[in-house]
């Protein structure tokens, strides 16, 4: 008499007709011509293999990131034909999170099922839970082989960094081919004592990494090391206890030649010099978002020659372009002749006449929060009239009292023949409120261009740091919020 | 001068129903698009499509004639977009009311998109399903398409110890 053994539940990849042996030896009723096509009695199970892997495929491309609840894991969940379908789909394993609680054998799996597809790598070291050094260590030896796949390397920790000091040296000397986005954001409360810039500095990925398009930094720890920053287009620099010496900037920004799009977080530059003005040459740079609490925002859009065509202040206090406004005045330049829209956060009382004296020009103006009062007194008290070119005006959260002067600015831009011609709003706002009035006047869409540019920041998941920039009501004071109808 | 009149093909469904169509309609399926290729005489005779309905084919026609005219994608196309861009599961709202149909003609009419090659009704199809499946767990899936949970309890014990890192967090 023959033993009869049950198959091995599928935990890796093996291809279709593995699949289908297996499957015919569980269910030996089943033929296997017909076991993809005959699973169950619902439709689905009706479609071909390949019908089913290119739903998958698109949902693969469609849904965002979600490290609670990976796309591979719903997948592979459903039933043992679809666990087969998804193993066999490297692309679904490819978004890799390395974060509490730390699994080797979760990563082995991940790493096998991905098979030679290009991986996204998300290392999280909160400060509250950190893995052990030699945990830490363990993970790091499994992933060594694999580090030249990396399509996206995300590194953020808080003041945890000995093993990231080992993670990071390692990198000197590891080529990334296929690495399109590097980011490294590590709290570390002490400064280095050598800077980016310095050409002694070792340099990250053996200076090959020939794709990497985007960077995102924060904290110390990277400066202490080189980039291979050629093509790289998107450059994101955040403080987190560390701030970067205004020469060591312009010196990484040379590196920089086809950069497109610079974002700094807070101060993250000292030592401002005396002459500033025009040291920065960024000649494709379209893109240019000063976020949270940045003290020298005149300076650095002194500092940067470029023509840029988006500028973001998140949020904009008076004194961001007093300098700037002097400037202006003295050298009757024809600054900012390219800046067609403004992303504005605006925060306090006349934090708004100082933006549109510098950048008179603009087509497009996108309020990240919208202060009723502020807002008022600009379009409609302002002579000359503020911004003539503006054609478009994005808004959000809107409230009772702002529909009353959204509607008052819109009636007065008519007036005065400088009619909107374009709104867009958010979702919300769209929903609660009556839009037939501005429905009637000009095109609405609903779009809230703040989330959309949101996407794309550090800190894009944390409540409190968009707090931080867009100055939410919850900071601020009633009347700065509201305005009452008496005020219109 | 009248326009030259246009071409009419006899298809013969699984269930022995008959439809006449215009050429370029039926084109729009590069099975019978290659199929009329390789006749070079006229024939009376339908074509047989035996894996499709009538039911069915009568809702593909529908599609097809709806977009009579389109560029059909070409491989090159179909490429180099997949190398640029992802793809979305954006549905045109034409597409969208056109493929709200019971779950069992959904499937059916993407087999038969399958079978008869055409490219876009069955990406039309393919983007409704994932559409239904976006932001579901496992057990809403199972329910919504009537999917027999077959895994054992140890094998659900394997799985969830998988993912055990994911549900933690």
């Amino acid at each position: 008499m023959s033993t009869q053994t049950t198959p091995n539940f599928p935990t890796t990849a093996i291809n279709l007709e593995e699949f289908s042996k297996v499957l015919t030896e569980l269910c030996p009723s089943v033929s296997k011509q017909t076991a993809f096509t005959s699973l169950g009695p619902d439709h689905i199970s009706n479609l071909p293999t390949e019908i089913l892997e290119s739903i998958f495929s698109l949902l693969a491309d469609e849904v965002e990131g979600d490290e609670s609840q990976p796309l591979s894991h719903i997948l592979s969940s459903v039933s043992h034909h679809w666990r087969c379908v998804a193993i066999n789909l490297p692309y679904l394993w490819t978004e890799i999170y390395i974060i509490p609680p730390y699994s080797v054998e979760k990563l082995r799996f991940y790493l096998e099922r991905s098979r030679a597809c290009p991986i996204d790598l998300f290392l999280g070291i909160p400060e509250d839970n950190p893995p052990k050094k030699e945990q830490l260590m363990q993970l790091l030896e499994i992933l060594i082989p694999h580090f030249s796949r990396c399509r996206i390397l995300d590194i953020a920790s808080g003041d945890v960094v000995e093993p990231l000091h080992h993670l990071i040296r390692l990198l000197v000397s590891f080529e990334m081919p296929e690495l399109e986005c590097f980011t490294f954001v590590v709290e570390e409360g002490t400064n280095p004592t050598s800077q980016a810039g310095d050409d002694s500095l070792p340099t990250l990925f053996s200076g090959h990494a020939p794709k990497l398009k985007q960077v995102r930094l924060g904290g110390p720890t990277i400066t202490r090391y080189k980039l291979p920053l050629t093509n790289v287009t998107t450059f994101h620099l955040a403080a987190a206890y560390w701030q970067i010496p205004f020469d060591t900037l312009v010196s990484m920004l040379a590196e920089c030649p086809a950069l497109q799009t610079l974002a700094t977080y807070d101060d993250v530059i000292d030592e401002w010099p005396d002459q500033y003005w025009g040291q920065i040459d960024l000649p494709h740079l379209k893109s240019l978002q000063i976020y949270g609490d940045m003290r020298h925002v005149s300076e650095l859009l002194l500092a940067i020659v470029a023509p840029i065509e988006n500028l973001t202040v998140a949020p904009v206090i008076r004194d961001d372009f007093i300098e700037l406004d002097s400037w202006l005045i003295g050298h009757q330049s024809n600054y900012a002749a390219t800046l067609r829209t403004l992303t504005l956060a605006p925060s306090l009382k006349n934090s708004l006449p100082f933006a549109a004296s510098c950048f008179p020009l603009i087509e497009n103006l996108v309020l990240v929060n919208f202060r009723p009062k502020i807002l008022l007194q600009l379009f409609i008290d302002s002579t000359p009239f503020v911004w003539p070119n503006l054609q478009r005006m994005s808004v959000r959260n809107l409230n009772k009292a702002a529909v009353v002067v959204l509607k008052t600015i819109i009636e007065h831009r008519q007036y005065i023949d400088l009619p909107l011609k374009k709104l867009r709003v958010d979702r919300a706002s769209w929903r609660r409120t009556d839009m037939k009035w501005f429905t009637e006047r000009l095109e609405v869409e609903i779009r809230d261009d703040w989330m959309v540019q949101r996407e794309n920041l550090l800190y894009r998941d944390e409540v409190e740091e968009e707090d931080r920039f867009v100055l939410s009501p919850n900071t601020l004071s009633e009347d700065e919020t509201t305005a009452a109808p008496s005020d219109i | 001068m009248a326009a030259p009149a246009t071409q009419q093909i006899k298809i013969r469904c699984n269930d022995e129903k008959e439809f006449t169509v215009d050429r370029d309609v039926l084109e729009r399926s590069v099975l019978i698009k290659n199929m009329l290729e390789d006749v070079t005489e006229q024939q009376d005779a339908p074509i047989p499509l035996p894996n499709v309905s009538g039911p069915v084919m009568a809702k593909v026609l529908e599609y097809c004639t709806h977009h009579r005219g389109e560029p059909l994608p070409s491989a090159d196309t179909e490429q180099s977009q997949d190398e640029t861009r992802k793809r979305t599961t954006d549905i045109s709202e034409w597409d969208q009311k056109f493929i709200t149909v019971d779950q069992e003609m959904l499937f059916e009419i993407i087999l038969a998109a399958n079978y008869l090659d055409i490219k876009s009704l069955l990406d039309v199809g393919c983007k409704t399903v994932a559409n239904m499946i976006k932001g579901k767990t496992p057990e809403e899936i199972r329910k919504l398409f009537n999917i027999v949970n077959d895994f054992t309890p140890e094998e659900e014990a394997q799985i969830k110890k998988e993912n055990e890192w994911a549900e933690d967090r």
